[in-house]
């Protein structure tokens, strides 16, 4: 149903279901049955745009039960964080869940809070559209990709030790396991978004064995998808393509750090990280969308925040959880607010509070 | 002075009389007096090792001996065919580079997944050309998305995650070990910081991903700071890798020479090259105590495709403006100066542009122009 959709096609700035579904997942979709989902709202700026999230959601009339969770004062031992156990509990009960801005906080004894989610529930997959907002002028237009970082192993597996004083070994680790599953999760994306093309960014050319598995990897799953074209590009070639035409590109396979370094570049190109959304795939289906910029404590609380990602972001929860009309029609109502010009938050240059644009939102729905 | 010369003497200080100069920089050229005093002997020609390479390295490097030669600068090219998938530089490419000090290479391609080492890789460790440089700047008249770029990147090329150490632990996992230590960090920074200090550049960035990799990039930005203490004058500060690339695409302008380790190094200067107009066009190299390997700026092993070599229209401005850099390096500064004064008035004309500029000319075009264009 949903591929029927993107099939007909729609012309800008209505957007279909093209741009921000992350999978197809097994939710139903009947009217009246509520689905519940874990908020965390997180610290700075968390709690006044998941405000707003959720005032465009009744708005919009999305059948939807918040279960809230707030990053705990004490380290939990279960977890070994400030995360408590019934937070996790709740997203892996749940399936779905979005994630506001999270401070690490300093000292020893715990994990990070963005470690913690990702071992436990097993986050596999970032998913991160980045398409260029009508509307908004950046020096790039034509920004309309998805780039797909495995987020488990790679070069950020924290296997360090000093070797003797002043040689220090860090281990990169390069799995079949892990990724197989990125790259078939990366080639299902394509086919369930009418993507016509994957590209895997390495650099085999100077680590062949590691890089090397991770094309293999690619080879083998592009294989099963005949439809959608496949090919590889060295990420020096990458970058530079990227910033002088990104429009080549369409969705982008990479291992984790390369795939930190180009989805941070690709949200520059379209304006930034406040509005950039982001979802998280884990084992068994968990999609956890969240906002990746900072908690911004100097304008926590001023109704200055901007709640652009953390809403696009919403969105493509709902995309995962099938209701694709809302999603549309949230989606479009972000963008045409944007479009407009009349209510931007500072970041955008414009001066409107969070209360006054996210009203314009709901207008517009 | 004997009285008979002093008429002569009188003509050659006299302006030249050229046509009237169209552009300022013509007629400052004839009226420049000489500022740069040699030693006697000096002018001696001094031996270059030449690696035409693979892809569009002949192309280029066949551009620069045009240019050399019509310049009559004081450099001979020994040549020596190196292709990408030989298994090992040949001895006597090494021990040429070693009598020369100085090489000038285009791309070596490394074919992809197997078999062969990098060679580009292997020649800077084999010749300890610890510090890979970039210089990536907006040319005049080459319109881009970005303005006010000068950015030069130098990049630790020894080690990082380039060391080559790489395993198959069980079936199906594979390790590969980054290498950082204090001795190649220091040096790298310690090269950064007089580069900055001669070249009269105001700040010294480290990019770094210390956040996650806290020992590895922790000891490197633990040795740019302790170097950096020692240039007061200098600012330093710090940025993470992912944050780095975000900002250069937003606001380049803050950013004046970056040192990076292995890996990042190669990303930020795609990017950078990127930004500022392509990897066509930005010039670079790399040096280490004794030696130095000029070539194509960022991406070395990019040797372009087969279409651009048939039809002859690969972009010679990186290498001829790396060659200027290596004249200046052998200390030949006039003839860098002229030769990049062509380069970039033939650039910010715009009549000879070859594809990835945006124009339709052949590598040969834009050679003449530049040889037309030697003041």
């Amino acid at each position: 149903m949903a591929l029927r959709r993107l099939l007909q096609g729609s012309v800008l700035p209505r957007v279909t279901g093209r741009a921000l579904a992350p999978a197809v997942a097994p939710f139903s979709t009947e009217s009246g049955e509520t689905i519940r989902a874990t908020l965390f709202p997180g610290d700075g700026i968390g709690p006044e745009i998941a405000e707003s999230v959720k005032q465009v959601f009744n708005v919009a009339g999305v059948p939807i039960e918040w279960e809230e969770h707030y990053v705990g004062t004490e380290v939990d031992p279960r977890t070994e964080s400030f995360l408590t156990w019934e937070s996790l509990e709740s997203v892996r009960r749940n399936k779905v869940g979005l994630k506001g801005p999270m401070a690490t906080p300093i000292g020893k004894g715990h994990r990070s809070l963005n470690l913690t989610l990702r071992k436990e529930l097993g986050l596999y997959a970032n998913v991160r559209p980045c398409n260029s907002l009508p509307g908004y002028k950046t020096r790039y237009d034509d920004v309309n990709l998805v780039t797909i970082r495995e987020n488990t192993e790679g070069e950020y597996s924290g296997l360090e030790h000093q070797v003797v004083r002043g040689v220090v070994e860090s281990l990169k680790i390069i799995t079949r396991q892990a990724s197989l599953r990125v790259a078939e999760y990366a080639f299902h994306y394509a086919k369930a978004n009418g993507r016509e093309r994957v590209s895997a960014i390495h650099k085999a050319n100077i680590m062949r064995k590691t890089d090397g598995l991770f094309l293999k990897c690619c080879r083998e799953v592009a294989e099963k998808y005949p439809e959608i074209q496949y090919e590889e590009v060295i990420i020096d070639n990458c970058c530079m393509t990227l910033v002088k035409n990104p429009g080549l590109f369409d969705v982008l396979v990479m291992p984790n750090l390369y795939g930190d370094i180009i989805s941070d570049l690709c949200a520059g190109l379209i304006g930034g990280l406040g509005l950039t959304p982001s979802c998280n795939i884990g084992e068994g289906g968990i999609c956890l969308a969240e906002a990746v910029h900072g908690s911004a404590p100097d304008i926590a609380g001023k109704n200055l925040a901007n709640p652009t990602a953390l809403m696009l972001s919403a969105v493509m929860m709902l995309r995962h959880l099938q209701f694709n009309d809302k999603a549309d029609r949230i989606h479009n109502a972000i963008l045409q607010t944007i479009a407009e010009g009349k209510y931007r938050t500072t970041d955008l240059g414009g001066k409107a509070s969070t209360s006054e644009f996210t009203k314009a939102v709901c207008d517009h729905i | 002075m004997a009285r008979r010369s002093t008429p002569l003497l009188r003509r050659l200080l006299a302006p030249s009389p050229s046509p009237s100069p169209s552009t300022p920089l013509a007629g400052a050229a004839s009226r420049r007096t000489v500022t740069y005093m040699p030693r006697p002997g000096d002018g001696a020609p001094r031996g270059v090792t030449l690696i035409p390479g693979d892809g569009i390295g002949p192309l280029v490097t066949g551009a620069v001996r045009q240019v050399m030669e019509a310049m009559h600068a004081p450099v001979y090219f020994e040549t020596y065919e190196v292709h990408g998938d030989m298994p090992t530089v040949p001895a006597e490419v090494i021990e040429s580079i070693r009598r020369n000090k100085v090489c000038l290479k285009g791309g070596l391609a490394t074919p992809v997944g197997g078999g062969v080492s990098s060679l580009n890789v292997q020649l800077r460790k084999e010749l300890d050309l610890y510090a890979a440089l970039v210089n990536c700047f907006n040319l005049p008249g080459l319109p881009t998305r970005h303005d006010n770029v000068d950015i030069v990147v130098i990049r630790e090329n020894t080690e990082g995650e380039y060391s080559g150490l790489e395993h198959e632990v069980v079936p199906g996992v594979v390790e590969s070990l980054k290498v950082i230590t204090k001795f190649c960090s220091e040096r790298i920074a310690k090269y950064a910081f007089e580069y900055a200090y001669l070249n009269n550049r105001k700040k010294v960035t480290a990019v770094h991903k210390a956040n996650i990799m806290k020992l590895a990039d922790g000891l490197f930005l633990e040795s740019c700071r302790e170097v950096a203490k020692k240039y007061p004058g200098i600012q330093y500060n710090e940025i993470i890798v992912d944050n780095c690339c975000m900002q250069l695409v937003a606001k380049p302008e803050q950013f004046d020479v970056m040192v990076t380790p292995n890996l990042y190094g190669n990303l930020v200067a795609n990017v950078a090259a990127g930004i500022a107009g392509g990897t066509g066009v930005m010039p670079g190299g790399n040096v280490g105590q004794d030696h130095a390997i000029f070539e194509q700026g960022a991406s070395a092993g990019n040797v372009g495709n087969e279409k651009i070599v048939e039809k002859k229209r690969a972009n010679p401005v990186a290498l001829l403006l790396s060659s200027a850099m290596m004249l200046r390096h052998l200390q030949f500064p006039s003839f860098a100066d002229r030769l990049e004064t062509a380069v970039k008035r033939v650039i910010a004309e715009g009549k000879y542009r070859t594809k990835d500029l945006g124009g339709t000319s052949t590598t040969q075009e834009v050679t003449d122009a530049v040889i037309a264009k030697l003041g």
